[in-house]
């Protein structure tokens, strides 16, 4: 049986090959090892860390979500504000668009959000005005 | 540095706090990898600190909880709260601040959880002042020695164990054997002698119907105005009850911070132990003795710790406590009890055999002691108690070795009958605390011989007669016996005086 190996150790390796340009040897040989090691479940986990690796290492996958399809102008504004506020070299914005959050949009990136949907905040108004 | 260069700085640290509100920066952010038990594992929030407030965002709103366990990959969090909205998948953020509490005045006469919120139907509490629940005890420097009474208004405690502020004096006992009484009958002799001391009384998986009665008759009794009341039931979360004790104390330290006394009821600390077990054993930490966690100590030590004394350039205010623990069959030499006594400054050990003779408060002489309330004793007191713990110790011991015999000498009779008057006279009913003059009277009354010709079971019918007549007849001496100190030849022989007129009718 394989050694079992640590997540951090795993998405380390995923990150190192996604860089290299090596992303699918690695991912068959992660779904092997995951696999052989019973550890199916933990695939989402170690894609998170392998994405905040790869996000410390400079390169940026992330998503927007806004109620609405957002202007060509907003998108770009949007990738220089991720580009700066991460400082990373390259940033990639995956966008889509989800009537459920109401208005304004939410930028999630790798261990990090900026939510400004209204959604969010009706979630944070219903909590004060529980606690009151 | 000037004046207009502080002016400055803040103005420009105040532009820059604006600039970076108006901007909005991105958050850390983790998921909920999987909940349960009322603890939730998280995946993400590399930088969450060791009990910092985590928010996960439900959809019935947001669920608050604190980070317990920072492991490699995961952080195990204690939900304040239930935990049946929080579902694996949910983003979690962090908070930013450890957890604290609203304190200050305004809590007087309220009942509340240990997050502060109302339990008692009332309005919202809003205070200007928060405070950290897991607070750092006050150092050395910042202390001094025990040296002020505070009296509980029971005789057998006042006068063989007494009770300083800034100590820590834990009661201990079996189940019904009057350990919450002797706490209540405390808070209600501050109202009584208007020692301006503020209780808080701490009630850890308590039933809801014992804390109701209980505030129920604090009301009755004027207690209620000067009373803070954490409450929290057998139902509530494992995380609210471990919390209850540090949530108390840090409302109790705003008042000791402000050169006011608080007297701190943490009712009881063995539950609060199994509270701590129980969300120890669900973060798989390994359990050690009698399953409890390794840090079970450190749990009361730090507690405990911050009841203290302030030096007067602290404002002198105090904090102090009165843990209880139950036992069980009477066992001191159990895990939590021997720790617990161990960080304290003295026990008041009750015994169920006691109890059920009828000798109430049950406290055994032979067990309980006070380790610094000597330098604390009101003087008065302390005048006429000089050797009752003993002759009473020597009594039970005595007693016991009597029933084998019938032929006794002179001096062991005398002894057994003193024992027994001091036995009597030391009975107390609940609610019905002493002042000090009546303490010293009834005391030196039997130390003193007065009652020697008063039969045992007659006793308390004779003390009384002689606390009746000694205020109506003199009123004014016995108001000055109550400023506590020294009570002067004159004094005791107003007493023997009125006591040898009273003894008459009471002869055995």
């Amino acid at each position: 049986m394989a050694k079992r190996l640590s997540r951090r150790i795993l998405a380390a390796h995923l990150a190192a090959a996604v860089e290299d340009g090596d992303a699918k040897k690695a991912v068959k040989q992660l779904a092997a090892h995951l696999i052989e090691t019973r550890r199916i479940k933990e695939a989402d986990l170690i894609v998170r860390d392998a994405e905040q690796q790869l996000a410390d290492r400079g390169v940026v996958v992330g998503t927007v979500v806004s109620a609405f399809d957002l202007s060509s102008a907003m998108q770009s504004a949007l990738q220089t504000m991720v580009k700066k506020e991460t400082g990373s070299r390259q940033v990639t914005l995956v966008y889509r668009s989800d009537p459920s959050v109401l208005g304004g949009f939410a930028i999630h990136l790798p261990g990090k959000q900026l939510d400004r949907t209204i959604q969010t905040h009706l979630t944070t108004l219903k909590t004060r005005f529980k606690k009151a | 540095m000037t004046t207009l260069s502080i002016t400055e700085l803040s103005k420009e640290l105040r532009h820059a706090i604006e600039q970076l509100e108006t901007t909005g920066s991105l958050d850390e952010v983790g998921i909920v990898m999987r909940v349960g038990d009322g603890v939730a594992w998280i995946h993400g929030l590399h930088s969450a600190g060791y009990s910092e407030v985590l928010q996960i965002e439900t959809d019935d709103g947001i669920v608050e909880a604190f980070a317990l366990n920072l492991l490699e990959d995961e952080i195990g969090a204690v939900l304040l709260g239930r935990d049946m909205g929080v579902k694996a998948g949910q983003t979690v953020r962090l908070k930013g601040t450890v957890l604290d509490v609203p304190v200050g005045p305004e809590l007087l006469g309220r009942v509340v959880d240990p997050l502060g919120r109302p339990l008692d139907g009332g309005p919202a509490i809003k205070t200007k002042q928060r405070g950290i629940v897991e607070r750092e005890a006050i150092g050395v420097m910042g202390r001094k020695s025990v040296h002020e009474p505070l009296m509980t208004g029971i005789a057998s405690i006042d006068a063989m164990f007494p009770i300083g502020r800034g100590q820590r004096e834990l009661i201990i006992g079996d189940r019904q054997t009057g350990k919450t009484a002797l706490a209540i009958d405390t808070m209600i002799n501050q109202a009584k002698q208007k020692t301006g001391v503020i209780n808080v009384y701490v009630a850890v998986g308590q039933k809801l119907s014992k804390i109701a009665r209980l505030v129920e008759r604090l009301k009755q009794e004027g207690v209620m105005e000067q009373t803070i009341v954490v409450a929290t039931s057998p139902s509530d979360p494992a995380s609210l009850l471990y919390l209850a004790p540090y949530s108390g104390t840090a409302m109790g330290e705003y008042f000791r911070d402000n050169s006011q006394h608080a007297l701190m009821i943490y009712d009881d600390l063995t539950k609060h132990a199994v509270a701590y077990r129980q969300m120890s054993l669900l973060l798989r930490r390994p359990p050690g003795r009698e399953a409890y966690p390794g840090d079970v100590f450190y749990l009361h030590s730090r507690l405990l710790e911050r009841s203290a004394k302030l030096s007067d350039d602290l404002g002198a205010g105090s904090l102090t406590a009165l843990p209880i623990i139950e036992t069980q069959a009477g066992d001191i030499s159990a895990y939590i009890p021997t720790n617990v006594i161990s960080i304290t400054d003295g026990q008041i050990f009750l015994e169920t055999d006691l109890f059920y003779q009828g000798i109430r408060p049950a406290i055994s002489a032979g067990l309980s002691v006070s380790r610094v309330g000597g330098a604390a004793q009101t003087g008065a007191v302390k005048a006429v108690s000089g050797s009752l713990k003993l002759g009473l110790s020597q009594f039970r011991e005595l007693a016991s070795f009597a029933q084998f015999g019938s032929d006794l000498d002179a001096s062991t009779k005398q002894q057994i009958e003193l024992g027994q008057r001091l036995t009597e006279l030391l009975k107390q009913p609940q609610y019905q605390p002493m002042s000090i003059w009546q303490q010293v009277a009834s005391i030196a009354a039997v130390t003193r011989g007065y009652f020697d010709e008063v039969a045992p079971s007659k006793v308390k019918d004779a003390q009384a007669a002689l606390l009746t007549k000694l205020w109506a007849d003199h009123k004014k001496d016995m108001q000055e016996l109550e400023k506590g100190g020294k009570p002067t030849d004159e004094l005791y022989a107003v007493i023997e005086k009125t006591a040898r007129s009273v003894v008459k009718g009471f002869a055995g």
